[in-house]
């Protein structure tokens, strides 16, 4: 553990908006290692998007600003390398895929010319060759017909096999890391299973790092080993996936984990939703911000932000509160009706 | 053409007589297409919905799942007369409503009413709260008077969970959550029996899904009504719904309680959804043997001799190539639990729960 692959420290973004300064990202520090797949969990608007964006410096500025932290990939801070620098690791190094994949590939490109471009620019491949390098990548990303279908445009593509192009460009340099963004929120079921299996085995065969953003519980527990779940641009806890599932500490968490209704479940117990509304995060309120939400909160979480601290379990979590042992009350949000 | 056609009581309670409140028949929506170029043109039909057959108990719900383009929406539409179908029936109350001009339809809108996916889409964003609740009400309760009316939308805002006192407000100022409970109230308005719910929760944020999950169930209880619910998150389905039916290609391949499709799926393409549906237990999803289908759904606008999962179907025979199974009572299952498949009384292998 002494040299992760990639670690980020303290990263904070603002964003200007019409309603003033906002933290985007407050103080979020991770590792993720080689071979490993990090999970980050949390409702839209939690950061968890903007924290990676960021790490490659992707988000635009202005309105967007780093305004402080590092991202160490290998030992080097990609928040502060020259651009040049940075475009030599971007796509090779580290790739990302996005989520929606009808509008994060270029409508006037063959696929082929987009799967060239970067073993072109990165690999130095030729012509040749990087068309050869492309047909296999999509040959191993299951597209059939693959050599055929390398000089069709995307829109000739349905959204399982454009999500499957995305993943081919972003695995044709064999990265160290990959940053998934949702890939799969906006596929069937079945697709998403064939996906996440296919991430899955390159992860094996070529050890690459993935950090998998996404708010579907179901998918974190069959893709990660660790799980970071953010809130209002802070990470409110972060546990091995198991101690995140079966022994949750943090009152969000559990509140996440107890508001799904579960597959196996007949119908007859009410779901528990968690009260009142997503933080806006130009207004946030003092001391813990989901403290009006929290059915533990106490005095103190009004007043004073908790800090990570461990559990025997492993987890690190941010809350004032031992949920395993306090009394759950109701929630101020959910007296003063929204 | 398929012959698809579901026996006549399947589904609806055999222990009233009295007339199911939504009753489909071998409901078929095809929209044609032209396409290629203009000295070779190409002419067919995407066969939306291919002989859908159902029924609605009032107080039910029905769920729908399957992928997109399987015709779950469409359904919805088409029982709703907002899409034309090609062939078949739908009743309400017993009354065909096809062929029902836009005055005569009138009554019944107040009848059946929708709830869309995306409370960001389907809310006006220049009327008020008030204006956009308020709307149902003055279009078929003309007569009341404005400060009645006004009562009564404020009245529906405390029924769906929001402060009435938001009256004068923008969707804008509302959070998605509390845009899909405004989109319930003006669906409540006019006082309906039943309510097609199209992805009510799948554009809302996990932790606010359960509360309009909870508001639907106790609306349900509170004021008797049916639901259609359309959605293709498993479980939500099966916590919310009594029966569920399951749609490929524009067909319902498996029918039944939620209880039999959940806990005794015998169509193999109900069996691998729910197999592929990833679970909030790590646990279990280590242990879990998946069903991971080959290729995808294949395109609508091609008519398939024989069961259109032939291609993608685990246990594929050569019968099936040749004419489409019916969707009729499985032997050796559940009452009123069907499946659209030659080998559903056999296909016991899986058991995922």
């Amino acid at each position: 553990m002494a040299n992760p692959l990639l670690q980020v420290e303290n990263l904070t973004v603002e964003f200007r908006t019409d309603d003033g300064v906002v933290r985007a990202v407050n103080d979020v520090s991770f590792h993720v290692e080689a071979g490993e797949t990090l999970g980050v969990a949390g409702e839209s608007g939690s950061g968890k998007s903007v924290t990676n964006l960021a790490m490659l410096r992707l988000i635009p500025t202005p309105p967007g600003r780093i305004v402080g932290g590092r991202a160490l990939f290998k030992g080097e801070d990609l928040l502060t390398m020259t651009s040049e620098r940075l475009r030599k690791i971007r796509g090779r190094h580290i790739a990302m895929i996005f989520q929606d994949p009808m509008t994060s590939l270029n409508p006037l490109m063959t696929v082929a010319d987009q799967l060239t471009e970067v073993t072109r620019l990165h690999l130095g491949h030729t012509a040749k060759q990087a068309r050869d390098h492309a047909v296999t990548m999509l040959e191993r990303v299951g597209i059939p017909a693959a050599a055929r279908r390398v000089n069709d445009y995307p829109h000739q593509f349905s959204g399982g096999m454009r999500q499957r192009v995305m993943i081919a460009m972003a695995l044709s340099c064999k990265p160290e890391v990959l940053i998934a963004d949702e890939p799969t929120t906006a596929l069937d079921v079945t697709i998403q299973a064939q996906i996440l299996e296919l991430i899955r085995e390159l992860q094996e065969q070529q050890g690459t790092a993935v950090i998998l953003i996404t708010h579907d519980l179901g998918v974190m527990a069959n893709s990660c080993r660790r799980v970071a779940v953010m809130y209002a641009g802070r990470i409110v806890e972060e546990a091995p996936v198991d101690a995140l599932f079966y022994h949750p500490r943090h009152p969000y968490t559990l509140g996440l984990l107890n508001s799904r209704p579960k597959l196996e479940a007949d119908g007859s117990s009410k779901l528990q939703p968690i009260a009142g509304q997503p933080p806006n995060l130009a207004d946030l309120p003092a001391g813990c911000a989901f403290h009006p939400r929290c059915p533990f909160a106490i005095e103190r979480c009004r007043t004073e932000r908790p800090l990570l601290r461990p559990a025997p379990t492993g987890n690190l979590f941010a809350c004032h509160v031992d949920v395993t042992t306090a009394v759950p009350h109701l929630p101020q949000a959910a007296e003063v009706r929204t | 053409m398929s012959g698809t056609v579901a026996s006549p009581n399947l589904g609806s309670s055999s222990s009233t007589t009295a007339a199911p409140l939504l009753e489909v028949r071998d409901l078929k929506v095809h929209f044609p297409f032209k396409r290629g170029t203009f000295l070779k043109p190409e002419r067919g039909f995407v066969r939306a919905v291919d002989g859908v057959s159902f029924t609605l108990r009032e107080g039910e719900t029905l769920g729908l799942v399957g992928e997109s383009g399987c015709g779950k929406s469409t359904t919805a539409r088409a029982c709703l007369n907002l899409v034309k179908p090609t062939s078949g029936e739908v009743l309400f109350q017993g009354r065909p409503i096809h062929g029902l001009g836009d005055r005569e339809m009138l009554p019944l809108r107040s009848e059946m009413q929708m709830i869309f996916q995306d409370p960001f889409a389907s809310l006006n964003p220049r009327m008020t709260v008030g204006k956009i609740v308020g709307e149902p009400l003055s279009i078929f309760f003309g007569g009341s008077s404005r400060r009645d009316r006004e009562l009564e939308v404020m009245r529906l805002l405390e029924l769906v969970g929001l402060n009435p006192r938001f009256l004068n407000r923008y969707p804008h100022e509302f959070s998605g959550g509390q845009r899909q409970r405004i989109g319930i109230a003006r669906a409540l308005a006019v006082r309906p029996k039943l309510i097609f719910c199209d992805e009510p929760v799948s554009a809302l944020d996990v932790s606010i899904q359960a509360q309009v999950v909870n508001l639907l169930e106790d609306l349900q209880q509170k004021l008797g009504l049916a639901y259609v619910f359309i959605a293709h998150d498993l479980a939500v389905v099966r916590h919310i719904c009594d029966r569920v039916g399951v749609m490929y290609l524009g067909r319902i391949v498996e029918l039944g309680t939620a209880e039999d499709i959940y806990g005794d799926p015998r169509h193999p393409y109900t069996q691998a959804l729910l197999s592929a549906v990833p679970e909030a237990d790590p646990a279990a999803e280590r242990r879990r043997k998946r069903i991971v289908l080959k290729g995808e759904v294949p395109s609508p606008d091609k008519q398939y001799p024989g069961c259109p999962f032939a291609d993608r179907c685990p246990i594929v025979q050569d019968v099936c190539k040749q004419s489409p199974p019916p969707l009729v009572q499985i032997e050796n299952a559940a009452a009123r639990h069907a499946a659209a498949c030659f080998f559903a009384r056999d296909n016991k292998t899986v058991r995922l729960l």
